[in-house]
């Protein structure tokens, strides 16, 4: 693979300019958090404003006042994929995972999944139809005997069913309405075959019921469309369970919710701790780090079969299994500091991915590996992200640098311009191509010191020591010196803070959200970079208690 | 026997959305039946695909080497070149790959964010349009569509309403035939208790919808259509005159099983036209983009280890270099052959007065882009005899005009008097196809 290192040195000014032809005349395009760019500029005065705005979008539109609750518009949402099997394993006891076997892919809304704009398709409904079937056929076979234990046959034991069972699915009490409705359809049901058939029909009906499939969150009576509107007790539940947990809240958050308890933020903090503690929030970080990293689409990634023979599905179980291991290690189990996400010389591994690293691999399956500091610096480093952006055979700037400044620094580039033909993944042209070079100078730089890195991820050092290939976040001359300046960029620090508060709320930030977000930023810094407590600072949010259905 | 309650279903007044089976009246004078093929990513040029002859209207008397498996159908075949889609030329969506969502819309795509693929098809899709009107479901299929967003789409209920495709030939088979193979006293059971179970879910929907800001509750609004339409389905008491072939249980999802479940998801359709269920359906290859297609698939002869998206992209950046030419041109084939194959099982069924299936289907064979990633100089094709109102065997051009013209002769030969499809400024009415 050798190449010509030739890239001009960028200095502050030059990439200053590039940097606003990036993003000119670009229609129905709105960029985000161009304006301050870590990589560009060292002298500290880049932006004319100085004022916090990085990351939302519509940084021209008004102030929010910070006095009044403020959030921005959020739509309804249908269970991802992930939250639906999480759910059914919680409410049924069912692992079976059928969304992930079954179910068609979840729509994206803010860089993460979130099914908020498209309504159901019938494929969708086919789909839940026949997954509730089945669930309620299990349940009654394997799952029933801890939930009811009094006759089928009797209308007064399930009605019991019926209220505890409709607590939990629906994530609220019943109204006594919907308990005679549902106990109806068990009593016709049992009419028309038996008791048990009832009760399997109304599990079934209670899956494909919308206050099951949907987060329902309901416009309280006399407020208009245009209301901030608080969360009901047990509307605030499910958000934070969803958020913390990625499924649905347990009998003691329910149990809060209807004692009042999650009215006051002490009470409310309580339970996100508690929630935080608890192995469900595992799920939570391997949602947010899969999403965040890109990493869904690493199974089926192609590689040369020549190059890399020890490429397949194995070994990308393992790619995936590292970085979620190594993200809960550190959030849930370490220090749960960014800057070890970014910048630690160890990882979680197993044999294959200890060889691809050149290191002795760890006893028994997946354990904690040390690494060579002068070559790996956290998740950047690791085999998933360097193989996920990159070809079969070849790296890819543009797919590395994008992960940056996209990821890492929450710029939104544009695509290429309608028509524009791709050129070589990694020509150096682009940075002479007036056409090109507006964006690809923000971008193709960054992807270039990954080159160290082949499209499996193992250290191949292409780079010459020294060289300067952006300037400022300081600059940097290799990966590991990249990862510790990205580490330690308050840039980075928000964008991370803002990642997680499109993950909790499922669409990007507005203008409307700016009070929210910049205490979520605010909290995060004074922690130190402690994850936990951007979980903890996210959830704890006014915003987050509050809704809002249209402008 | 019937759970409470379920007598008002049909008494509601709700719109009869899908009457399956049912056929409109006088199939006479128009195709009797609309199939939809969309192959993934772009053409290569031109020259691969302008059939050998003079000016813009000729008889076919072979075709370009790369399309060689469809000359057993030549005089099937009318070949369209060099539309343009109007609609994506105006739209200020950023991607290559976005004329998806024009293709059976006509429209501008609606923005859900930034990036490509981040937009839907903002529309109701022409076979969408036309099963409305003729009372039929339409079938929508897909092969390997990964994705949920806006390069992933072709079928459409409206603006941002998109139409899932089933992906996996198993589960097609199991909606459209499963119930029907039950024995009678099984499949009454059955069906009296999903439609209790389907009653007490629309219940719930009209319960919530009222307490909801308007953007859910016209969510809700569609799901509880939709749940209706399940319903009147299950009561269509429908008896198929046919005895349809289950495909085998394999992964259907997987790269190497791609061919295999074109092929079946092409006999699944088929067989659902053949046995009465639908008129209208579409398979659609892929996403636009394609690169989760990686055609290692030794026993169709071809083994690249590249994915298609850059196969195309290796090719139009260095058309010169052999091998990498060769590879675009056999994927290329593959893929005609796929319509080759789908052809094929159209015209082994026999539909009496000595005609087949294709001879009273209208087929229509499309891609997302032109060559090079342009949305000028498309190729479309239409095949079948349409029920004697296709003029096959035959190529022409029609540079420069807006697809949507041909989109609006779609509706005209399934028997719809229709002068204009998709937004007015893109459509000039129907192309005189000849």
């Amino acid at each position: 693979m050798g190449r010509v290192r030739a890239w001009p040195v960028l200095t502050a000014s030059t990439l200053g300019l590039l940097l606003s032809g990036c993003y000119s005349g670009l229609d129905g395009v709105d960029p985000q958090g161009l304006a301050d760019d870590p990589l560009a500029d060292s002298s500290g005065e880049g932006d004319d404003s100085g004022d916090d705005s990085g990351d939302s979008s519509g940084d021209d539109g008004p102030e929010a006042s910070c006095e009044a609750p403020s959030v921005g518009v959020a739509s309804l949402r249908r269970l991802t994929s992930f939250e639906y099997d999480n759910t059914v394993r919680d409410l049924l006891g069912d692992t079976s995972r059928p969304a992930q076997k079954s179910f068609s892919p979840d729509e994206q809304y803010g860089g993460y999944a979130a099914n908020a704009v498209a309504p159901i398709a019938k494929t969708q409904l086919d789909e839940y139809t026949s997954a509730a079937e089945t669930l309620a056929d299990t349940f009654m076979e394997t799952g029933l005997g801890d939930t009811i234990d009094c006759p089928m046959a009797d209308t007064a034991c399930v009605t019991g069913f019926v209220t505890d069972f409709g607590r939990k699915a629906f994530r609220r009490p019943l109204e006594p309405a919907e308990i005679a409705d549902y106990v109806a359809l068990y009593e016709d049901a049992r009419g028309a075959w038996n008791g048990a058939t009832g009760v399997r029909m109304v599990v079934e009906a209670m899956l494909l019921s919308p206050n099951f499939l949907y987060h329902m969150e309901t416009l309280p009576e006399g407020a208009a469309e245009t209301d901030v509107v608080p969360l009901g007790a047990f509307e605030l539940a499910s958000r934070m369970s969803y958020f913390v947990w990625a499924s649905m809240p347990d009998e003691e958050l329910l149990d809060a919710a209807e004692a009042g308890m999650l009215d006051t933020p002490e009470g409310r903090e309580e339970q996100i701790r508690r929630m935080l503690e608890d192995d469900r929030a595992a799920d939570t970080i391997a949602s947010f780090t899969t999403q965040w990293m890109h990493l869904e689409g690493l199974p089926d990634k192609v590689k040369d079969a020549e190059m890399f023979p020890q490429w397949g599905a194995p070994l990308a179980a393992s790619m995936e299994e590292e970085t979620l291991a190594f993200a809960d290690e550190v959030i849930r189990r370490g220090d749960g500091k960014l800057e070890t996400l970014l910048t630690a010389p160890w990882t979680v591994g197993d044999d294959s991915l200890a060889e691809l690293y050149g290191v002795a691999a760890p006893e028994g399956g997946f354990g904690v590996i040390d690494l060579p500091p002068t070559e790996r610096a956290g998740l950047l480093t690791q085999a998933s992200f360097l193989a996920t952006n990159a070809h079969a055979a070849e790296n890819s700037w543009v797919h590395r640098g994008l992960f940056v400044r996209q990821n890492l620094l929450c710029q939104t580039l544009p695509a290429p311009p309608v028509g524009v033909e791709v050129n070589d993944p990694n020509d150096a042209g682009r940075l002479e191509n007036q056409e090109c070079k507006s964006c690809h100078t923000m971008i193709d730089p960054i992807g270039w010191a990954f080159d160290d890195y082949d499209p499996l991820g193992a250290f191949v050092d292409e780079g010459e020591p020294g060289e300067v290939i952006g300037a400022s976040v300081g600059q940097f001359d290799d990966v590991v010196a990249l990862a510790g300046s990205l580490a330690a960029a308050p840039e980075v620090h928000e964008c991370v803070a803002t990642q997680w508060f499109r993950y909790a709320a499922r669409r990007s930030e507005t203008v409307a959200d700016s009070c929210a977000l910049d205490q979520i930023k605010a909290t995060f810094a004074e922690s130190g970079q402690d994850v936990r407590e951007l979980i903890v600072a996210v959830a704890m949010s006014e915003a987050f208690g509050f809704h809002k259905a249209s402008e | 026997m019937r759970g409470a309650g379920l007598a008002t279903a049909a008494g509601m007044g709700l719109p009869f959305l899908s009457s399956l089976g049912a056929r409109a009246a006088g199939d006479e004078g128009r195709a009797k039946r609309l199939i939809i093929f969309c192959s993934p990513n772009e053409p290569i040029e031109r020259s691969y695909w302008k059939p050998p002859g003079q000016g813009n209207e000729y008889a076919l008397t072979g075709l370009q080497p790369v399309m060689s498996s469809l000359e057993p159908h030549m005089q099937d075949l009318l070949l369209i070149g060099d539309l343009e889609m109007s609609s994506r030329l105006d739209d200020p969506h950023p991607g290559g790959h976005i004329g998806i969502g024009h293709l059976l819309i006509g429209r501008k795509t609606t923005p859900i964010g930034p990036n490509e693929g981040q937009q839907w098809g903002s529309g109701k899709s022409v076979d969408q349009y036309i099963g409305e009107k003729l009372g039929v479901d339409p079938l929508t299929l897909g092969v390997r569509v990964s994705g949920s967003n806006g390069n992933s789409r072709i079928s459409y209920l409206g603006d941002s309403q998109p139409v899932t495709p089933i992906t996996d030939p198993s589960v097609a088979f199991d909606n459209l035939f499963a119930d029907a193979l039950l024995p009678a006293e099984e499949l009454a059971a059955l069906k009296a208790q999903r439609l209790s179970v389907l009653d007490r879910v629309a219940g719930d929907l009209d319960r919530i919808k009222s307490r909801l800001p308007a953007e859910g509750r016209n969510k809700l609004e569609i799901h509880t259509s939709m749940i209706r339409d399940l319903e009147l389905k299950i009561e269509s008491d429908q008896v198929f005159d046919c005895d349809p072939t289950e495909p085998a249980g394999i992964d259907y999802g997987s790269n190497a099983n791609f061919p295999k479940a074109i092929r079946r998801q092409i006999d699944v359709m088929v067989q659902a036209m053949g046995c009465g269920i639908t008129d209208v359906a579409s398979i659609q290859l892929a996403n636009s983009g394609a690169s989760n297609i990686t055609p290692i698939w030794p026993e169709e002869g071809i083994d690249i280890n590249v994915d298609y998206h850059n196969i195309v992209h290796n090719y139009n950046n260095d058309p010169n270099n052999a091998t990498i030419r060769s590879r675009r041109e056999q994927v290329e084939a593959f893929f005609y052959r796929m319509f080759a194959y789908l052809l094929d099982q159209l015209k082994a069924v026999p539909e009496g007065d000595g005609t087949t299936m294709l001879d009273n289907s209208l087929v229509l064979w499309m891609k997302p882009i032109a060559s090079k990633h342009r949305f000028t100089e498309y190729l479309f094709m239409l095949a079948g005899g349409a029920n004697g109102q296709l003029n096959t065997g035959r190529f022409v051009s029609f540079s420069g005009k807006p697809h949507n013209d041909l989109l609006v002769n779609l509706c005209n030969m399934m028997g719809l008097d229709d002068q204009s499809y998709g937004a007015n400024a893109y459509c000039t009415g129907p192309l005189a196809l000849g």
